[in-house]
């Protein structure tokens, strides 16, 4: 028996995720041409059951109807590669054509962004070895060796996104992967995209896929990618909304070759990504970048120190008093020891190297600045049950905080 | 509105004072009040609340009702103090005191529970805006209170019908 | 579009997304443009309130109305900042200087219940909501608050059928999200209100308000809450009738049942009442400690 709308909504108020009633939610929609409505119930069903056709193919029936024909191409072909998609349910569509964005003549890519080779190496970053060789056997190796890793059935590129508190050495890694792929590298941050004028963001944001693709092959990194494609759910306007449908776009492939690319993106909030980019084919390889641990830290005070007066330090007691603190709150340890002892030098006080009893007294001050960002996620880990943190969940058990 | 069309004027006015209440006593801290001071407590403690948001004049006739069912209860509990033969037909184990205050309880929360449902909405707006004020104080008062004038009360009118 | 209208476009999509440094870093280019701007004041003013400056985010709105007397953008900033500092009254002012000037503003309309509910002025934020969703059908506050109210009514269908049309129109909208967790929250359905608050949660994990609510709907939904069942669904009414049934019941039932049983049954409501006071506290800590 066919229920009305309203009884519809009553039924998925009281049960959200009963995806039969949905289905039939998105069809009804469908049948009143309300495909902008429809599509937002197919994405819903995309997320909730990922492995089935049927989202796919439904939100391919709304892009299609909203005059979206290269979003539609990239939703059928997600519907052919599920286990449940048969040849019977494949619509006998159009190709569909690439689509020119519009006005992109005032946007010229090499004044935006310069391409260079990165200069820093796996080893000028301190710590995270363990990290280092996950990067090394899942992102680099493939990128240097494509033949070998497609014998087997592994590609070479796609997305990655490292995420973690801040401070902690995203950019620097990424910089690092860039090198050790021997491949261009292209920051972008938020100011390079988020332009002024409307509708120029999207362009830019396409004109940086563009010359990444052009130069491939190169590591395209986009830094605080939490504000570039942050959740549309929690967003107010279409502004940001379309901002996000681009560089979904721009990821999945279907009308742009990304093959030889890497992109890869850094955040401090994962959480204020959007989902749609954590799926498979976009950025779907997460790596938790974690705090360095007390030799990372001990080697960063020697290395930081090394031109600085100072005494007999042990450099491993100082990293033991600075626990859970990042690159940066080292950096802010170090500059409070010296203008402890710069103070006491100008209050006519003989002049002294730095000793280890100043960095211990600055270290007693120093509120690390990871601690709120590992409460955050600890009640990510604790309380909402979310499994792509597991990395987090570990982190946090060695650490003591959980 | 007339014709559908133009809001009621009354909207625009302006309704709320410097003294406007966000926060009232909790539920549980007038249900304490109510079942540990008896039947007076338990109005009080409403009294108050009413207070606070602006209703006492809205609610007076409740109010007043409550205290006709506390007086009938308590010329009740003096007619009893004064002829305990009243309750004979009670069973041997339960003694006429302990009747009394079962019955005391029993009358404060039905006060309670009907002057409850006539500010549900502001009591069930209290909790899921975690608008609550800290309530042991004056509960504890009220409770002191209640308890002395029901005791009071009881004994004036022990005497009256001793008298009679 | 000028340059400055650019960079207030910028800045207020920063602020969307949760930048406020960086927004304010734009504001001094915006302001060193035109610093009379009120456009400009305003977002100024909204990067303070998001960085909890709410002194200086109401001396911009304020800034920004003598520059522009009646701007919509100021009042709105002056009530966020007033009804956030629960100066209520000032709030009313404000938004009724709003309604004057437009009584068919939705927005007004549904700010101007939202702050009549918080001072438990009910019938009149009815009134009001009913007559922003007159004018907006769709309007998301007035809807929201609309579902609200129905919960404080105690009308649990009728909340349930706002909540309808609010999946419906947006399901994935976080205001959405909190709505249904309410609503079925207050209808005893706390699964599947866990469900959604843990899919807020992971949204936004930083939410202290959020993280306490998913911890009272695991709460409610636990396993060793079922003989407070009762309790918990009709809270103190419920607590108020089984005493009266507890005490009278044993009462009346003396002549006809053994001291044993009447033991334990006295046993058994004193073992649930302590159980009802001590348990609930004891498993909201665990449960903040331990998580799930």
């Amino acid at each position: 028996m066919t229920r009305s709308r309203p009884e519809l909504e009553r039924a998925l108020a009281e049960d959200p995720f009963d995806l039969v009633t949905r289905k039939e939610y998105a069809r009804a929609l469908e049948d009143h041409g309300e495909a902008a409505a429809a599509l937002r119930q197919w994405e819903l069903i995309c997320r909730q059951q990922p492995d089935s056709a049927a989202g796919f193919l439904g939100a391919m029936r709304c892009h299609h109807a909203l005059g979206a024909p290269e979003q539609a191409a990239a939703c059928l072909r997600e519907a052919e590669a599920k286990q449940d998609f048969s040849p019977e349910t494949k619509p006998a569509r159009p190709a569909p054509a690439l689509q020119v964005l519009a006005g992109g003549g005032d946007v010229r890519p090499a004044e935006v962004l310069q391409l260079r080779p990165s200069a820093v190496r796996f080893d000028d970053v301190i710590g995270h070895a363990a990290l280092k060789k996950i990067l090394e056997v899942r992102i680099i190796a493939p990128f240097v060796r494509p033949g070998l890793f497609a014998r087997f059935g592994k590609r070479a590129g796609g997305g990655v996104l490292l995420y973690g508190p801040p401070g902690c050495g995203k950019t620097l890694i990424a910089r690092a992967i860039a090198s050790e792929c021997r491949a261009s590298f292209l920051a972008v941050g938020i100011s390079e995209i988020l332009d002024m004028w409307l509708g120029r963001s999207e362009r830019n944001l396409a004109a940086v896929f563009d010359r990444a693709r052009e130069q491939r092959p190169a590591v395209l990194f986009f830094d605080e990618l939490d504000a570039l494609a942050f959740s549309r759910s929690k967003a107010h306007t279409d502004h940001t909304r379309t901002l996000v449908n681009e560089f979904l776009n721009q990821l999945d492939g279907v009308a742009h070759d990304n093959q030889g690319v890497l992109i890869l993106a850094a955040t401090n909030m994962p959480w204020d990504v959007d989902p749609a980019m954590k799926r498979p084919g976009r950025f779907d390889r997460q790596v938790f970048v974690p705090p360095p641990d007390d030799v990372a830290r001990a080697e960063m005070f020697r290395v930081k120190l090394a031109d600085a007066p100072t005494g007999t330090i042990d450099f491993m007691r100082v990293a033991r008093a600075t626990p859970h603190c990042s690159g940066a709150d080292v950096d802010g340890v170090i500059e409070a020891a010296k203008e402890r002892v710069l103070t006491e030098i100008l209050g006519g006080g003989p002049e002294r190297p730095i000793a280890e009893s100043d960095l211990l007294a600055a270290a007693k001050d120093l509120q690390p600045s990871t601690l709120e960002w590992l409460r955050t996620a600890r009640n990510l880990v604790k309380y909402a049950g979310d499994g792509s943190y597991r990395d987090v969940e570990d982190y946090l058990k060695s650490a003591r905080l959980l | 509105m007339r014709g559908g069309l133009v809001m009621d004027p009354q909207l625009l006015q302006s309704s709320i004072r410097r003294s406007s209440v966000t926060a009232i006593y909790s539920l549980r801290a007038a249900f304490y009040t109510a079942f540990f001071g008896g039947p007076f407590a338990a109005i009080l403690i409403h009294r108050r609340n009413a207070e606070l948001l602006g209703r006492l004049d809205r609610d007076r006739g409740v109010h007043i009702a409550a205290l006709v069912l506390a007086l009938a209860f308590y010329v009740a509990g003096a007619y009893v103090a004064v002829h305990p033969e009243v309750l004979a037909g009670l069973p041997p184990e339960l003694k006429p005191a302990q009747f009394v205050r079962y019955t005391s309880r029993l009358v404060a929360l039905l006060i309670w529970a009907g002057l409850y449902f006539r500010m549900r909405d502001e009591y069930r707006a209290a909790r899921l805006q975690d608008a609550h004020l800290p309530g042991w104080r004056e509960g504890l008062m009220w409770v002191l209170v209640g308890g002395v004038a029901s005791v009071a009360t009881v004994m004036a009118l022990a005497v009256i019908f001793k008298a009679l | 579009m000028s340059e400055l209208h650019g960079l207030q476009h910028q800045i207020g999509r920063l602020l969307e997304v949760g930048r406020p440094r960086d927004a304010r870093a734009l504001v001094g280019k915006a302001l060193a443009l035109d610093p009379a701007d009120p456009d400009t004041l305003c977002l100024a003013g909204r990067v303070e309130l998001a960085q909890e400056q709410r002194g200086e985010a109401e001396r911009r709105a304020h800034e920004a109305l003598a520059r522009a007397p009646g701007h919509d953008g100021a009042r709105s900033l002056l009530f966020d900042v007033l009804l956030a500092d629960k100066r209520h009254a000032d709030a009313e002012e404000v938004v009724l200087e709003r309604l004057r000037d437009d009584p068919a503003d939705p927005d007004a309309l549904a700010d101007y219940a939202q702050l009549l509910v918080q001072v438990f002025q009910l019938d009149k934020a009815r009134a009001l909501v009913a007559e922003a969703l007159r004018r907006a059908p769709d309007h998301p506050s007035a809807q929201v608050l609309d579902a609200v109210l129905h919960v404080i009514r105690g009308d649990d269908l009728a909340a349930a059928d706002r909540l309808a049309r609010l999946v419906a129109a947006d399901p994935e909208a976080a205001h959405v999200a909190w709505t249904a967790m309410l609503v079925l929250g207050e209808r005893g359905h706390h699964r599947q209100a866990l469900e959604i608050g843990r899919q807020l949660l992971r949204r936004s994990p930083d939410d202290r308000e959020l993280v306490d609510a998913v911890i009272e709907q695991r709460l409610a939904s636990h396993w060793s809450m079922i003989p407070l069942w009762p309790l918990l669904r009709g809270g103190w009414v419920a607590s108020a009738i089984l005493w009266a049934v507890a005490v009278f019941g044993l009462i009346l039932l003396r002549p006809f049942v053994s001291e044993l049983a009447l033991l334990g049954f006295a046993v058994l409501y004193l073992a649930l009442m302590l159980y009802s006071y001590v348990g609930p506290p004891l498993l909201r800590r665990w449960l903040r400690w331990r998580g799930f």
